[in-house]
């Protein structure tokens, strides 16, 4: 859940360059490489789980490494926050307000996140289970109707660029399902500590199946070139679908799901970056850092001046952060592993979600 | 003195054995009347009395007793009736007859008190001279009033208490204590149909204002014997009875608990409705949607007490609530169960569509009207726009016009008896919209808009919830005027954020929703009954199996499939599946 709901917006804008026709095949690579890091970060999870993340790190390094690599883990987390509320933010105002200023849009946007935080993760993850069927429900229906639309000559050559750039585009789709290490922050207020990594992979492979298939028939509909060109594909692809003579352009209704499920996924993410920023400064109650937090977010979606600039910003975050996504788990499970480290029953106060 | 107000702290004295011979078992009944619930805070039980002194002790003298009365009452309520009569006794007592015309049933004052007392068709007068003032009343409770409901009494605050509530006392010349017994008897509301819950089958019982009548319909409906019915008296003056009922063994005790808890903390002069009750004691009192579930019907209130859930009745309200509430459980009819499970599941998906439709219909139009025409086919564009055209307002100034004109037509009718009120709701409706419509005010497309907004909010049946729901509607209006669809879905997820953090008792509101198999199975649809085998798992309740899950084994195929589940897992209502992951989806 997690993972896909920014992810398929403008997945194939920076896929299908790099890997052509066989975008959905690097989709599904990284898909592949997700379900690792899902692995991961779940075993990660089950043997630390009453543990945030920063009480992890520093029970694993010690307390001031902890907390740098903490900090880097909500440093992450503001960057996906940044770019993420951008991006959708972007697609509201380009494709419906075009009139509005961005920046209203941007206001709105971070004031439901602000609610949703100082509301907690468990109104997040019970509306995310709400809206969760919803989303894909519409994004099953849009296949549907676009199956008469697609071409799916345009999908050969399969290998596309070749093996080399397809994998490569693979790793960057692996960076959307890497988001999923979000999820370590929160773990802890699982009630169901086993089930997390199974969700989590369940939430990864349902995630990169939905983008699969949405970068796919991007491709079978608007052809390699036309994706290159346009900025929202799947946007576009919704746009040529109609409900026969009922709804002409029904795209602001897909997007208004797809816009509930960007923010969600946000505000999940930015709850795990402030209970972070909270952990490591020790602070019993994250609430009075939503606000300052909100705005930082805020500030940093908007670096950017054009569009084109955010997806440059957006190409190169793909690029460098699935590694992160990586060696965060990864160097934390090595030095549980080497210290023989367990999560034992810690005082971090259960708020007992679910 | 000092052995009198020892007496008196010690409370209510037992019956003794008298005359030789064996007395029935009264305690009870006397423990019944002369107390109320443990945990009611300004009545203690007999048996930790010492702690605080229970009030004055009764006056000696008859006359003392009439002016302690007067001092206590007033002088000039005509409907205190003090009667002084005399007791068959041997030799001749007098004593004084107390209660309030009107509470007490006068066939019981005279049948009970009058006839027995004086006349006693013991034939020889009861010998005084063994009695002293220790025990008479005793012996007159014991051997001479024929009620079921007695008790003796030695303070007479107590006393004035209980005959507030309809029963009746006898006061005894030089006697400690005095006699007290039932004899309600007002007049009241019989059970009638329950006008707020309406259903096509299924039974037409409604709770009414007396309590001791909705507890009986409870208690025919629920005839274990662990059905626990906890008095309460909430409310300085007014004294309102309250019972807080559940399943001993079945519903959690933490949600008791809590219930109990609150309740006890209400602080009030008085309790005309259960819906003070509600507002005293939910979690969110701020939030516009309702969080426990009131039911006018006994048969939804047995329902929700065999699912865990705890009852609350008040006394002078035919409303009785039902904690914890959720919002799945404010869109299911009773009908929904008394119908055939075919009809049951769509027309339960059909309330949940109109309770979006009620939310964001308008908004969608408004939406869609000024910021999203290109969503449209051509002609029906055309056909907004034109239909728009003659009318001087804003598309938003429309809608909201034709909102509140749809809430006042609603509220008028509502207040109206009812034969006007309907004629009204249709004059209103009718005239209203088609005059609107033809002085070119509003377009005809807003009138049905506006219309199906208001079908659609009336088809949730728990009341307030749809007003909860017409409420948000005008927000969720000036957003989408303000913004477009960008903003109605800025509400909308507004509101599901709140209704995800909204809990009702530590509940979440939305729990019954949050897992997939169970919601289908009896949330946003409705399966067979015999696949009911669980109880909601909201209300945490101590025993989750309500019934086998093979029970139709006579049918054929049946008895295979738990033939073949009994040999694989063993045990027939293990519903796999259904436990795992419960939070592991619920927090992404």
């Amino acid at each position: 859940m997690v993972v896909f709901a920014t992810g398929f917006l403008a997945a194939a804008r920076v896929l299908v360059p790099a890997a052509g026709t066989a975008a959905w095949i690097s989709v599904l690579i990284g898909g592949a490489l997700g379900l690792g890091i899902a692995a991961l970060a779940g075993y990660l999870a089950q043997r630390f789980p009453d543990q945030s993340l920063v009480r992890m790190a520093e029970r694993i390094y010690g307390a001031v490494p902890g907390k740098l690599i903490g900090l880097t883990f909500s440093v992450y987390c503001t960057v996906v926050l940044g770019l993420g509320s951008r991006e959708s933010v972007l697609a509201m105002w380009i494709a419906f307000l075009q009139t509005t200023p961005p920046v209203l849009i941007s206001a709105v946007f971070y004031l439901l996140i602000i609610y949703a935080a100082y509301l907690g993760i468990e109104a997040i993850a019970r509306v995310s289970l709400i809206f969760f069927p919803l989303v894909v429900a519409s994004l099953l229906a849009l296949t549907a109707l676009a199956a008469p639309v697609a071409v799916p000559g345009r999908l050969l050559p399969i290998v596309g660029n070749g093996l080399g750039p397809v994998v490569r585009a693979g790793f960057l789709a692996a960076s959307y399902a890497g988001e999923s290490i979000v999820v370590l922050a929160i773990v802890r207020h699982l009630k169901d500590k086993r089930g997390a990594s199974r969700a989590m992979a369940t939430g990864v492979a349902a995630g990169m199946v939905i983008m699969a298939l949405a970068t796919g028939f991007g491709v079978m509909m608007l052809g390699v070139r036309g994706i290159s060109r346009v900025t929202f594909p799947v946007l576009e692809t919704a746009r040529m679908v109609g409900f026969g003579q009922f709804l002409e352009r029904a795209e602001i209704l897909f997007l208004a799901l797809w816009f509930s499920a960007a923010l969600l996924k946000l505000a999940a993410v930015f709850y795990a970056s402030i209970t972070s920023v909270a952990d490591v400064l020790g602070l019993r109650d994250y609430r009075p850092l939503i606000i300052p937090y909100a705005l930082l977010g805020a500030a940093l979606s908007l670096i950017p001046k054009t569009v084109l600039e955010t997806f440059d910003y957006l190409d190169v975050f793909v690029r460098y952060s699935v590694w992160y996504t990586i060696a965060l788990p990864v160097v934390l499970l090595a030095g549980a592993v080497i210290r023989g480290l367990r999560g034992g029953g810690d005082d971090v106060s259960d708020r007992g979600a679910g | 003195m000092k052995l009198l107000r020892r007496l008196a702290r010690g409370g209510m004295r037992r019956p003794r054995m008298m005359l030789g011979r064996p007395l029935l078992p009264l305690e009870e009944v006397a423990d019944e009347i002369g107390t109320t619930a443990p945990g009611d805070a300004d009545s203690k039980p007999p048996g930790n009395a010492g702690a605080a002194p229970p009030g004055s002790p009764i006056p000696d003298t008859l006359d003392g007793v009439e002016r302690r009365l007067r001092d206590l009452l007033g002088d000039g309520s005509p409907d205190v009736i003090m009667r002084r009569l005399v007791i068959w006794t041997e030799p001749e007592i007098e004593g004084v007859l107390f209660y309030i015309e009107g509470l007490a049933s006068r066939d019981v004052v005279n049948l009970v008190a009058l006839r027995s007392v004086m006349l006693a068709e013991r034939v020889p007068a009861l010998d005084a001279s063994a009695l002293g003032r220790d025990n008479i009343a005793s012996v007159l409770m014991t051997h001479v009033v024929p009620s079921g409901q007695i008790a003796v009494l030695p303070c007479i605050d107590k006393v004035v208490e209980h005959v507030l509530t309809g029963e009746a006392a006898l006061f005894i010349e030089g006697a400690r204590e005095c006699v007290v017994f039932e004899a309600k008897g007002w007049e009241h509301r019989g059970i009638e149909e329950p006008h707020t819950e309406k259903v096509v089958r299924g039974p037409r019982e409604g709770f009414s204002e007396l309590l001791r009548a909705n507890t009986a319909l409870v208690r025919r409906r629920l005839r274990t014997p662990d059905l626990r019915m906890d008095s309460m008296k909430v409310g300085r003056r007014s004294k309102t009875d309250l019972v807080i009922a559940y399943v001993e063994g079945l519903t959690n005790p933490r949600l008791v608990a809590a219930v109990r808890e609150r309740v006890d903390h209400i602080d009030t002069d008085i309790l005309p409705d259960s819906g003070f009750v509600e507002e005293f004691i939910e979690d969110y009192p701020y939030s516009p949607f309702p969080q426990m579930q009131y039911t006018e019907r006994p048969d939804r209130f047995c329902a929700g007490l065999s699912e865990g859930l705890v009852g609350l009745i008040v006394d002078g309200s035919p409303m009785a609530l039902l904690a914890p509430g959720n919002l799945a459980s404010f869109f299911q009819s009773p009908e929904d169960y008394y119908e055939r499970f075919p009809y049951g599941g769509p027309l339960r998906a059909l309330r949940y569509v109109a309770g979006v439709i009620a939310l964001t219909f308008p908004a969608l139009y408004v939406a869609i009207s000024l910021f999203h025409q290109e969503m449209l086919p051509t002609r029906l564009a055309l056909a907004i726009a034109g239909s728009h055209m003659p009318v001087p307002f804003p598309v938003l100034v429309e809608a909201i016009l034709m909102e509140v004109a749809l809430e006042l037509i609603r509220e008028a009718s509502v207040r109206l008896p009812d034969p006007v009120g309907q004629t009204m709701g249709f004059v209103g409706a009718l005239l209203l919209g088609d005059a609107a419509v033809s002085a070119g005010l509003v377009s005809p497309i807003m009138v049905i808009v506006v219309a199906v907004t208001g079908l659609a909010s009336f088809t949730i049946p728990h009341y307030p919830t749809g007003l909860a729901v017409r409420l948000l509607r005008f927000p969720l209006l000036l957003l989408s005027a303000w913004l477009g669809l960008f903003g109605l879905m800025a509400g909308v997820m507004a509101i599901a954020l709140h209704l995800g953090a909204l809990t009702s008792f530590g509940v979440p509101y939305l729990e019954p929703l949050m897992k997939p198999r169970p919601s289908l199975r009896d949330v946003v649809w409705r399966s067979p009954v015999f696949t009911f085998n669980k109880r909601p798992e909201y209300a945490e309740p101590l025993d989750q199996v309500r019934q086998k899950k093979f029970i139709r084994t006579w049918a054929p195929g049946v008895a295979e499939m738990a033939r073949k589940e009994s040999g694989e897992g063993g045990g027939g209502d293990g519903e796999d599946g259904e436990d795992r992951g419960k939070s592991g989806d619920g927090a992404r």
